[in-house]
């Protein structure tokens, strides 16, 4: 034990002894390791960690689906019934949910808009989520009749409530009505879907007539989507549930043709359906590429590490043969070199988890949704990417440390004893070394390229065309159904404030509109031109996405309207029922004709019809990067809206605007809730161009990363080889080489090594750009520029890196060179 | 004590092997002072560094007290080296990240030794060799001489049978050099058996034999005086 004490000591003093050497690689493995887990983290926070209940991976989630490609959709309320019944034996329970806004309130106070979850009284329990406190809910309280009843979230009962134990049986306000707390979810309470959403609170099915007085019950009206949640009964199969459950699909497609002409029921395992069903491969690859181009800057590091302490090894070779010439034996010298390499592995292993925690705080940051939808992502490190970053720290380190100890103790040692470092000429350009740093090079170069192709793609997202001018727009969320307000009197208030707002100095023009450019609200469906084929189950209509909009939307959106007329003060409930198309829907539903006067009905030639009054621009509804898409605007003046966002064009920044908007909405009702307020360049921002800017941020950190570490590691290897060949370049320069030509020849070392490494990296760059290929907008992985750019990024900053120990070279005297020896 | 049958050594190269030792019979008797001359190549450092075991590559055989040196395998020829011999370098090579009296440690750290002998040993070799005063100095803060005292000392107190010295007076001034081999001496005469390589013939003097190598071949006093 006192030799172990002993060897710690000695590992001490002899790393600093050389603090330069030890801080660089301990630096070097933290910034490998801090990546590669925060990479992981967001990967296992997103899509691979397991919800926190128990036997989570029988959880699934059933959606509709039409064809193969067709859009993952939700069901009906009036549907769950349908797949309760017929699952019993491979489904152990369904539970519906469905994210609703309401206005919580204290007495006397105005109504703040929280998210909550509607569910089936089930829900809980299916989950298996143990509550902190209380209870779930009781199959009763799905009626209508039901006392109403909340369960709190754990961290709204740790705030509003300071974590009152007493807090069971207490009232809490929502919509205007009292709603007693049953219980309070646990706090690690996660839903299964929607990544990241965390719900407030918690009411059954049942409360939604008492929310929404009017409305009806769900199940009995059967309109509102549910996201159904199921759990695989003991014995059962996916495979097995699956049919059973598309047994119930085809049956209700064909009670539902032909609006669900064709659709088929999918029982999606949860994880699998993270963090949208539509969205989960693409964000799988996606994470995974990035994962592995963590895992290539940490290999960069351990390389680097690997190089260090090579160079540590060739100069401590004469230490070591002292050490066996004094009786040690191999068994000692591995465990002394042992100690000081797991000392280096702890330091940069516990450094590295600081940087992972550091940028995973920073990258949860960045991943900041503008809505007032209450999504967490709290990207915690995980043990299994500690574990693996430990034993691929360890790895390096103990087979690059331990190299001396084999070396030290293996014949011919006597060598390193007799000679001195005239025994030494021969090591001095390690082709191991030399091979580490092409390695690292090509690597810097590949992920550089990838970073320089993403930072492409996301400008020519910033520079799309969108349909609209996102520029000096100001967006306010109110919610007049939390203030009590029926669908007559929120038309009007939306009229209303549209028309005080646009008058107000500063602001050009104003609207409202229920779902905006890229906010993902979809609503969607089928339509029809009169007068054209009744659908088929093979042809099942034009699918198209609609929104509802106010007077002024397209004048104040900026979206060209290509004929016809805006809406107007004229159309309003009683009148004609109209709408304004997108281009391409009217192209393709009468092509080569004008739309404008044409009628399309929704679902099927016996759905509501409306008349087309306009034909708009086409834009971007949903994703920068998709086509023109079949889209049609409904007047809010006919529609039943509830939340709406009203839309103020400023002529300054648009956020000056602000108090002069929330002043008027005030004036208004001071009882409106204000659910929200942005900019349009957020909403993008946020939105449109999330993904994009966290890809942007991370393939640049890591880039950058990689560039440093492999430009750190040249300049080791060059720095090396100069101090070796100091008697060398002594000896020319005595025999009549000037400085210039000394430095040539460090610098050409210097650069045969970046040429390779960057001509191994942009080959390489070429061969991965299949992969990022569906990551690109409108840049090609073939992109001469960010090609190009990097290889004289990369050749640039590694001639600076040959070059300063090239020109130390330059400046040895030979007398000094020469004594050197 | 030691006794050597027809060692040969060699290194690859082409076309042929280079030859540094060639058919070398020789017989040491325990308490002799033997001196190894001989021009630079001719295999002076490549003998000592096979008696030292720091070298287990060679043909022939090698008895250290009775023990086949060339048929032990490596764990054991270590072990019978750290039981029987020290070394002496010209370039001293002491740990230059250790104090004297640390320097004065490592050989008995890898003996076993209980902590408290340990201490106590390194208390009276730097008694013994009057160094006291700078135990707790780098070796970078000694004069030349001083660090082949304290070199020779870490080589002896582990009490090894046999003491291998190559050119140990090679990098010191004659007077360091004279002092450095009375001590030799003494230790000779307290009945350490050494083995010294030298170019000096005065140095020479202080032992009983010399023997002479040359291209590899002992040319004279292979036996026993």
């Amino acid at each position: 034990m006192s030799g172990l004490l002993q060897d710690l000591r000695l590992a001490v003093r002899a790393w600093a002894r050389i603090p330069g050497v030890a801080l660089a690689a301990v630096i070097t493995l933290a910034l490998g390791i801090g990546v590669t887990s925060a990479v992981y983290s967001i990967g296992n926070t997103l899509l691979w960690r397991a919800l926190p209940y128990p036997e989570s991976d029988r959880l699934t989630l059933i959606y509709g689906r039409t064809g193969d490609g067709g859009e993952y959709e939700d069901y009906a309320w009036s549907e769950l019934d349908d797949f309760r019944a017929g699952t019993a034996e491979v489904l152990s329970g369904v539970a519906g949910v469905m994210p609703v806004a309401v206005g919580l309130a204290d007495e006397g106070a105005p109504a703040v808009r929280v998210w909550g979850e509607m569910v089936t009284a089930n829900y809980f329990a299916l989950l298996r989520a143990p509550m902190a406190l209380g209870r779930g809910f009781a199959a009763a309280e799905d009626s209508a009749g039901a006392t109403p009843v909340v369960v709190l979230s754990h961290s709204l009962w740790r705030t509003r409530f300071h974590g009152d134990a007493a807090i069971l049986g207490r009232t809490v306000r929502l919509n205007r009505r009292e709603f007693t707390v049953v219980g309070v979810a646990p706090a690690d309470f996660v839903t299964p879907y929607y990544v990241g959403f965390s719900p407030t609170l918690w009411m059954p099915s049942g409360a939604h007539a008492v929310l929404h007085p009017g409305r009806g019950a769900l199940d009995a009206q059967g309109e509102e989507s549910v996201r159904l949640v199921a759990r695989l009964a003991d014995g059962a199969t996916l495979s097995g549930a699956q049919a059973v459950v598309g047994l119930i699909g085809r049956r209700l497609a064909a009670d539902h043709a032909p609006d669900y002409a064709g659709r088929e029921a999918v029982l999606l395992p949860e994880r699998s359906a993270r963090p949208e069903p539509q969205l989960a491969a693409g964000f799988n690859l996606a994470l995974r590429l990035f994962l592995a181009v963590a895992g290539l800057v940490l290999l960069i590091a351990c390389a680097n590490v690997a190089s260090l302490l090579l160079a540590r090894a060739l100069a401590r070779r004469r230490e070591l043969a002292v050490r066996v010439a004094l009786g040690a034996g191999r068994g000692r010298l591995v465990r002394q070199l042992l100690v000081e390499s797991l000392l280096l592995a702890l330091g940069g292993g516990t450094l590295g988890l600081l940087v992972g925690s550091w940028l995973t705080a920073g990258l949860s940051r960045l991943l900041t949704l503008p809505t007032d939808i209450p999504f967490v992502f709290a990207f915690a490190l995980d043990q299994r990417v500690i574990g693996f970053t430990a034993v691929v720290t360890l790895g390096t380190t103990l087979a690059f440390g331990l190299a001396p100890a084999l070396q030290a103790t293996a014949p011919g040692i006597a060598g390193a004893l007799r000679h001195d470092s005239v025994g030494w000429r021969g090591v001095s350009r390690s082709r191991l070394r030399d091979g580490l740093v092409v390695a690292q090079l090509a690597l810097a170069c590949l992920l550089l390229t990838g970073a320089a192709l993403v930072t492409r793609s996301l400008r020519a997202m910033q520079e799309a065309s969108l349909g609209y001018d996102p520029r000096n727009v100001l967006l306010v969320s109110i919610a007049p159904r939390l203030a009590g307000y029926d669908a007559a009197r929120t038309r009007t208030l939306y009229r209303e404030a549209a028309a005080r707002l646009a008058a107000l100095p500063g602001v050009s023009s104003a609207t409202a509109a229920e779902g905006l450019p890229m906010e993902f609200i979809s609503n969607g469906g089928t339509i029809v031109a009169e007068g054209g084929e009744a659908p088929t189950p093979e042809r099942p209509g034009e699918p198209a996405g609609w929104t509802i909009v106010g007077d002024n939307y397209f004048s104040t959106l900026g979206t060209p309207l290509l004929e016809g007329r805006d809406f107007g003060p004229g159309d309003t409930v009683g009148s004609l029922p109209v709408a304004v198309v997108s281009r391409v829907l009217a192209t393709r539903l009468w092509p080569g004709q004008s739309a404008v006067g044409k009628v399309l009905r929704f679902g099927d030639l016996t759905g509501p019809a409306v008349t087309v009054i306009g034909v708009a621009a086409d834009a971007k509804y949903r994703l920068i990067a998709e086509g023109p898409r079949s889209y049609l605007y409904l007047p809010l003046a006919q529609a039943d809206a509830g939340a709406a966002t009203l839309v103020v064009r400023t002529d300054a920044h648009p956020r000056g605007a602000l108090a002069a908007v929330r002043a008027t909405l005030s004036d208004l009702d001071p009882d409106l809730p204000i659910a929200d307020s942005r900019t349009m360049d957020e909403l993008l921002a946020g939105r449109a161009l999330l993904f994009s800017r966290i890809a942007t941020t991370l393939a640049g950190t890591l880039g950058i990363l990689a560039l440093a570490l492999s430009v750190v590691g040249l300049y080791g290897v060059v720095t090396y080889a100069v101090a070796q060949r100091t008697r060398e370049l002594g000896i020319r320069l005595a025999l009549g080489s000037t400085s210039a030509g000394v430095l040539r020849l460090v610098l050409g070392d210097g650069l045969r090594l970046a040429a390779t490494g960057i001509g191994i990296g942009l080959l390489m760059a070429l061969a991965a750009g299949r992969l990022i290929r569906g990551f690109l907008y409108e840049v090609s992985p073939l992109d001469p520029v960010a090609l190009t750019g990097t290889a004289l990024v990369l050749a640039a900053v590694t001639l600076l890196a040959s070059a300063i120990p090239a020109a130390r070279a330059g400046r040895v005297h030979p007398m000094t060179a020469l004594r050197a020896e | 004590m030691i006794r050597l049958v027809n060692v040969e050594k060699s290194v690859e190269t082409r076309p042929s092997p280079t030859w540094l030792l060639r058919r070398i019979g020789l017989e040491i008797p325990r308490g002799e002072f033997v001196t190894v001359m001989g021009p630079s190549g001719a295999g002076k450092s490549t003998l000592l560094a096979i008696l030292g075991m720091l070298d287990a590559e060679f043909r022939g055989e090698y008895w250290l007290d009775g023990q086949p040196v060339h048929a032990l395998k490596q764990k054991e020829r270590f072990a019978l080296s750290r039981s029987r011999i020290g070394f002496v370098f010209q370039q001293y090579h002491l740990l230059d990240d250790l104090t004297v009296a640390e320097n004065l440690d490592v050989p008995l750290g890898y003996r076993d030794m209980k902590a408290s002998e340990r201490a106590a040993l390194v208390a009276d070799t730097l008694d013994r060799f009057q160094i006291v005063g700078k135990k707790d100095l780098y070796p970078r803060q000694l004069s030349g001489g001083q660090q082949q005292l304290v070199a020779v000392a870490r080589a002896v107190i582990s009490r090894p049978a046999l003491l291998l010295a190559d050119e140990p007076t090679g990098n010191l001034h004659s007077e360091q050099g004279r002092e450095i081999m009375e001590l030799f001496g003494r230790l000779n005469q307290q009945g350490t058996t050494i083995v010294q390589v030298t170019h000096s013939e005065e140095n020479a003097r202080y032992g009983h034999r010399i023997i002479r190598l040359k291209d590899g071949w002992l040319v004279d006093g292979a036996a026993a005086a």
